[in-house]
C-alpha cells in the first residue's frame, strides 16, 4: 500500500482534506456543510494518511482511541442540551453567546455548534473504528517499502 | 415523609455495608429493626409524593396502606431474623453479603410501598437484579445457571408487565391508587398479571424457584419464602378490585393457582433434597395465594392476607432450620435426617412448631388462616376438593421430613447464633394468641384495602364445630397418613425427575435453536442480504395500506432522463460484470448519479454527503478486494434468477414507497416554519443544518448514539481477526 505515488499524493492531499473537513464543519450553519460532511472529509484525510504512512507513534494507544473520540463526541452532544435548561425555559433550546473577534468577524458560538462539534467527533471516531481496525495500526516506519516500488519487478 | 426517609436510609446502609469491615452485620440488622419499628408505629395509610417527570405523568410517589404495611413488616421483621442468622451462617465475605441483601431489602420495601406505576416497576426490576446477585452467591456453575434461569424467567415477563403498565398510563392511570376510579383496559391488566405470576412462580413458570435453592439458606429463606416471591402476590392483590369486572380472568387465576398448588404439592412429596422440598411447598403455597385472590370474595381476600403473614413466618423458620441442618450436620437430603431430634432438640422443636402451623393445627396461626380459606371456598365445588388435596400434599411432605428426625443420636451443643429460626416459629404461635389486636390493626385493614366488604367469618382461633373444622382435621389426618407412608420409603427411589424433564426440555430447545441458527446464520453475506430484503419488502408490501395510483406532477426533462439512463445502465453493469472491482465501481456509479440528482434538485448537503460516502465506500471496498479473488465464483443460473427476482421485487416495493411518499398532498407548514425561523431563532442560513442540529437535535442525537453503538459492535467483530501479516500488499487493480 505504501507506494511512492500514494505517499507523494498523501503529502499534498491529506492536509487539504483535513482543512477542508474542518472548513466544511465550521461553515455548516450558513452554507452547505456541517458536522457530518466535515467529519467525513476529515476522516478521509486520516485514513489516507494511515494507508500511506501508517499512524506511527500512537499504535499502543490506538486500540481504544477511536471509540473514545466517538464517545467524547456523544458526551459533547448530550452536554449541549443542558444550557437550554439553565438559561432558557426548556432543555435543548439553543443558547447563543456573542463573541466578536474584531477584524476576523463574529464567529457563531452556541449550543448547536457544540452539538455539531459532538457530531463531528463522533463520526470521525466511528469511521476510524470501522476502517482502521486496531490490528492494522503499527509502528512501521514511514518510508516506502522497497519491495513494492513499481520499478523493481 | 417517613417512607422516603426509610428507603433512603436503607439505601445508604446498602451502599456502605460492603465497605465496612466489621460492622456490616450490625448496621444492617439495626437498619431492618429501625424500619420495622417505624412501620409499626406509623398510622397507616400514609402517603408521599414528589413530581419526577411531570410531562409523562411520572411521580416518585409512595402509599402505605395496611396491605403494604403487612409486607413492609414482613420484609423488615423477617429481615432482622435472616440477617442475624446469616451473621453466624456465612462467616466469610460478610460485608459483601450484607450489602447485597440490604439492597434487596431496599428493593422490596420500595416495591410494596410504591404508588406510581413507573416507581413500582423500577423497584420490581431492582428486586430481579438484587436477587440475581444473591442467588449466585456461591459462584459455582450451578449457582450461576440457577441465577440466570431465575433472571430470564422473571425478567422477560417483567418486560411484558412493563408493556401493561404503559398501557395503563396511556389510559391516564398513573398511580396504583387511580385503579379504583378508572376502568383499566383488560389487556394491560393481563400483561401485568403475567409479570406478577412469573415472579410468584406459578405453573408453568415455576421451575426457577427450586433451581434457585443453590443460594445459601438465609437467602432462600428471605427471597423464596417470605419476600420476593410474594411480590407477585402483592401486585395481584392490588388488582383484585379492578378485576372484579372481569370474572373470567379471576376464574383463570383460580385455575392457575389450584394447578400450581397441586403440582407443587405433588412434586414436593418426591423430593429428597430438603431445600427443594421446601421450595416445592412454597410453590404450592403461592398457588394457594393466587387461588384465594382469584376467588375474589371478601372472605377469600381475608384468607389470603392471613396466609401471607403466617406462611412467611413458618416457611422462613423452616428454611433457616434447613440451613442449620446443612451447616451443623451436613444433612441436605432427607435420608440423612435421622437422629437429629435427639441431637438438637431445639431444632426439632422449631421444625415441629413451624410444621404444625403449616399443616394447620390449632392453636397455630396457620390454622387460623386455613379456616378462613376453607370458609371462602364453596364447599361443594371441586375447587374445594382440589384445595384440600393440595393442602394434604403440602402437609404430607412436611410430615415425611419431621418423622425422619427421630431416632437415636448424641446430644450436641446448641450452636450460638444459629438459633434465630426460633423467632418466626414462635411468633407463628404467639401471634395466634394475640389474634384480635393483630386482626384489627393489620389483617382486617389489609383485606379491606384490597377488596372492601364483609367476610363470612372473622379471624378467630375457634369458630365452633363447623364443616371447615372437620375438613381441617381431615387435612391434618391425611397429611400424617400420607407423610408417614412416604417416610417409610427411601427418598432416593421416589425422587421425581422433574429436574430431568425440565433439563430435557431445555436441551431440546437449545438443539432446535442451534439448528435454526445454523440454517439462517450461514456466514454468507449474500444470504443475509436476501433475507433482509425479502423480509423488509414483504412486510411493507403486506402491511402497507393500499395506495392509490398517484398522478405524477410534471414531466421529466432531458437531464432527468439522462440520469435515469445512467443509473439503470450502471446498475445493469454491476449485475453483469465478472470482476469484483468492476462491480464495485459500477455500483458506485449509481451512487454518483444519485448525487447528481440531489445537486440538481438543490440539496447540496445531501449531495455532498452522498458523494463522500460513495467515494469512501468504493475506496474501502477496493482496498479490501486485495484479500478476495478477483472474479466472482460461477454459480448456477437458477440461483441467479432467484436473486434477480428478490432484488427486483424489493426494489419495486421500495420504489413504490418513495413514490407514494413524495407525491401530493404535501403539507408545507413544516418547511415554511423552518425556513421562516432558521435565520432568526436558529441563527442559520442553512436550513437543513439548522433542522439537523437545532430544531430536531434530539432526533440527531438518537441517530448518532446508534452510530456509536454500531461502531462498538463493529470494533468487537474487527478486533477478533488475527493481526494482518503485513501491509506490504498492494491492490491488484
Amino acid at each position: 500500500m505504501r507506494t511512492p505515488i500514494i505517499q507523494t499524493g498523501a503529502r499534498w492531499v491529506v492536509p487539504l482534506l483535513l482543512l477542508t473537513g474542518m472548513a466544511l464543519f465550521v461553515r455548516g450553519h450558513d452554507a452547505p456543510g456541517g458536522g457530518f460532511i466535515g467529519a467525513l472529509l476529515f476522516a478521509c484525510g486520516l485514513i489516507y494518511q494511515h494507508y500511506a504512512f501508517g499512524l506511527p507513534g500512537i499504535s499502543r494507544a490506538y486500540p481504544s482511541r477511536p471509540l473514545q473520540i466517538g464517545a467524547v463526541g456523544l458526551i459533547l452532544a448530550a452536554v449541549s442540551f443542558l444550557p437550554g435548561g439553565w438559561f432558557k425555559e426548556e432543555t435543548g433550546q439553543g443558547v447563543w453567546i456573542g463573541i466578536s473577534l474584531g477584524a476576523f468577524g463574529d464567529p457563531k458560538t452556541g449550543t448547536p455548534v457544540l452539538f455539531d462539534l459532538g457530531v463531528f467527533l463522533l463520526v470521525i471516531g466511528m469511521i476510524l473504528t470501522v476502517l482502521v481496525p486496531p490490528h492494522d495500526v503499527d509502528d512501521a516506519p514511514s518510508e516506502p517499502n522497497p519491495q513494492t516500488e513499481v520499478g523493481h519487478r | 415523609m417517613a417512607i422516603p426517609v426509610l428507603l433512603g436510609f436503607t439505601a445508604l446502609v446498602a451502599i456502605l455495608a460492603p465497605f465496612l469491615r466489621r460492622g456490616a452485620a450490625t448496621i444492617s440488622i439495626a437498619s431492618s429493626a429501625i424500619v420495622f419499628a417505624t412501620i409499626l408505629a406509623l398510622p397507616w395509610p400514609v402517603e408521599f409524593r414528589t413530581p419526577w417527570i411531570p410531562t409523562l405523568g411520572i411521580d416518585f410517589s409512595f402509599s402505605v396502606d395496611a396491605w403494604a404495611a403487612l409486607f413492609l413488616l414482613l420484609i423488615s421483621g423477617i429481615g432482622v431474623v435472616i440477617k442475624g442468622f446469616a451473621a453466624a451462617y456465612l462467616p466469610d465475605r460478610q460485608p459483601e453479603f450484607y450489602g447485597k441483601i440490604t439492597l434487596f431489602e431496599l428493593a422490596m420495601l420500595g416495591l410494596v410501598s410504591a404508588n406510581d406505576l413507573v416507581t413500582l416497576f423500577l423497584f420490581w426490576e431492582l428486586t430481579t437484579l438484587a436477587s440475581y446477585g444473591l442467588i449466585r452467591w456461591k459462584g459455582d456453575t450451578k449457582a450461576n445457571k440457577a441465577a440466570l434461569r431465575a433472571w430470564w424467567t422473571t425478567g422477560l415477563p417483567g418486560l411484558v408487565m412493563l408493556v401493561g403498565l404503559i398501557g395503563l398510563k396511556a389510559e391516564g392511570i398513573h398511580q396504583l391508587s387511580d385503579l379504583g376510579g378508572a376502568t383499566p383496559p383488560l389487556w394491560a391488566l393481563i400483561c401485568i398479571l403475567l409479570g406478577a405470576l412469573a415472579k410468584s412462580a406459578q405453573v408453568p413458570l415455576h421451575f426457577w424457584l427450586p433451581g434457585a435453592m443453590t443460594a445459601p439458606a438465609p437467602v432462600s429463606a428471605y427471597l423464596h419464602s417470605a419476600t420476593m416471591v410474594k411480590a407477585g402476590v402483592y401486585l395481584v392483590g392490588r388488582l383484585v378490585e379492578p378485576l372484579q369486572q372481569h370474572p373470567a380472568v379471576l376464574t383463570a387465576l383460580m385455575a392457575l393457582g389450584l394447578a400450581t398448588l397441586l403440582w407443587g404439592g405433588w412434586l414436593s412429596l418426591f423430593q429428597s433434597d430438603l431445600k427443594k422440598l421446601l421450595a416445592y411447598t412454597t410453590v404450592a403455597t403461592l398457588g394457594t395465594l393466587i387461588f384465594l385472590l382469584g376467588c375474589g370474595t371478601p372472605t377469600s381476600v381475608h384468607a389470603a392476607v392471613s396466609v401471607v403473614l403466617f406462611h412467611a413466618l413458618y416457611k422462613s423458620s423452616l428454611f433457616l432450620s434447613a440451613g442449620v441442618l446443612e451447616k451443623k450436620f451436613s444433612a441436605k437430603s432427607l435420608d440423612a435426617m435421622s437422629g437429629i431430634a435427639a441431637s438438637m432438640p431445639w431444632l426439632a422443636a422449631v421444625v415441629w412448631l413451624s410444621g404444625l402451623s403449616m399443616i394447620g393445627v390449632p392453636p397455630f396461626g396457620g390454622f387460623v388462616a386455613k379456616e378462613v380459606a376453607l370458609k371462602a371456598i364453596d364447599s361443594s365445588s371441586f375447587w374445594f376438593r382440589g384445595f384440600a388435596l393440595g393442602q394434604v400434599c403440602i402437609g404430607a411432605s412436611w410430615v415425611a421430613l419431621a418423622w425422619r428426625l427421630k431416632g437415636p443420636g448424641t446430644p450436641k451443643a446448641a450452636p450460638l447464633g444459629l438459633q434465630w429460626p426460633l423467632i418466626p416459629a414462635a411468633a407463628g404461635l404467639a401471634l395466634a394468641f394475640f389474634l384480635h389486636p393483630l386482626a384489627n390493626r393489620l389483617l382486617e385493614p389489609a383485606a379491606q384495602a384490597l377488596l372492601p366488604g364483609d367476610p363470612k367469618v372473622g379471624f378467630e382461633l375457634w369458630h365452633g364445630w363447623t364443616l371447615e373444622l372437620a375438613v381441617s382435621a381431615g387435612i391434618v389426618a391425611g397429611a400424617f397418613a400420607l407423610g408417614l407412608w412416604f417416610s417409610k420409603r427411601t427418598s432416593s427411589e421416589a425422587y421425581a425427575t422433574n429436574e430431568g424433564l425440565l433439563q430435557r426440555f431445555l436441551d431440546q430447545l437449545i438443539e432446535q435453536s442451534q439448528w435454526l441458527t445454523a440454517r439462517v446464520q450461514t456466514g454468507s453475506l449474500r444470504r443475509y442480504l436476501k433475507l433482509l430484503l425479502l423480509t423488509a419488502a414483504l412486510s411493507v408490501a403486506v402491511l402497507a395500506p393500499p395506495l392509490a395510483w398517484i398522478e405524477p406532477a410534471g414531466q421529466p426533462d432531458g437531464i432527468d432522463l439522462l440520469l435515469f439512463v445512467l443509473a439503470i445502465s450502471s446498475a445493469w453493469a454491476a449485475c453483469v460484470i465478472r470482476t469484483r472491482l468492476g462491480a464495485i465501481l459500477t455500483a458506485g456509479g449509481v451512487g454518483v448519479v444519485m448525487t447528481a440528482l440531489f445537486a440538481l434538485y438543490s440539496a447540496p448537503d445531501l449531495a455532498l454527503t452522498n458523494l463522500i460516502v460513495e467515494v469512501l465506500t468504493v475506496l474501502v471496498f477496493a482496498v479490501m478486494l486485495s484479500r478476495l479473488p478477483k472474479v466472482f465464483p460461477v454459480r448456477k443460473p437458477s440461483s441467479h434468477y432467484r436473486d434477480l427476482a428478490i432484488g427486483l421485487g424489493a426494489g419495486l416495493v421500495f420504489a413504490g414507497i418513495v413514490y407514494a411518499c413524495s407525491s401530493p398532498p404535501f403539507g408545507s407548514q413544516l418547511s415554511e416554519y423552518f425556513v421562516a425561523n432558521s435565520p432568526t431563532g436558529a441563527k442559520a442560513q442553512n436550513v437543513v443544518n439548522a433542522i439537523l442540529v437545532d430544531f430536531r437535535g434530539i432526533d440527531t442525537f438518537g441517530e448518532i448514539a446508534v452510530l456509536l453503538c454500531a461502531a462498538v459492535g463493529a470494533s468487537f467483530l474487527l478486533g477478533r481477526r488475527s493481526p494482518a501479516s503485513s501491509h506490504a500488499k498492494e491492490p491488484q487493480a
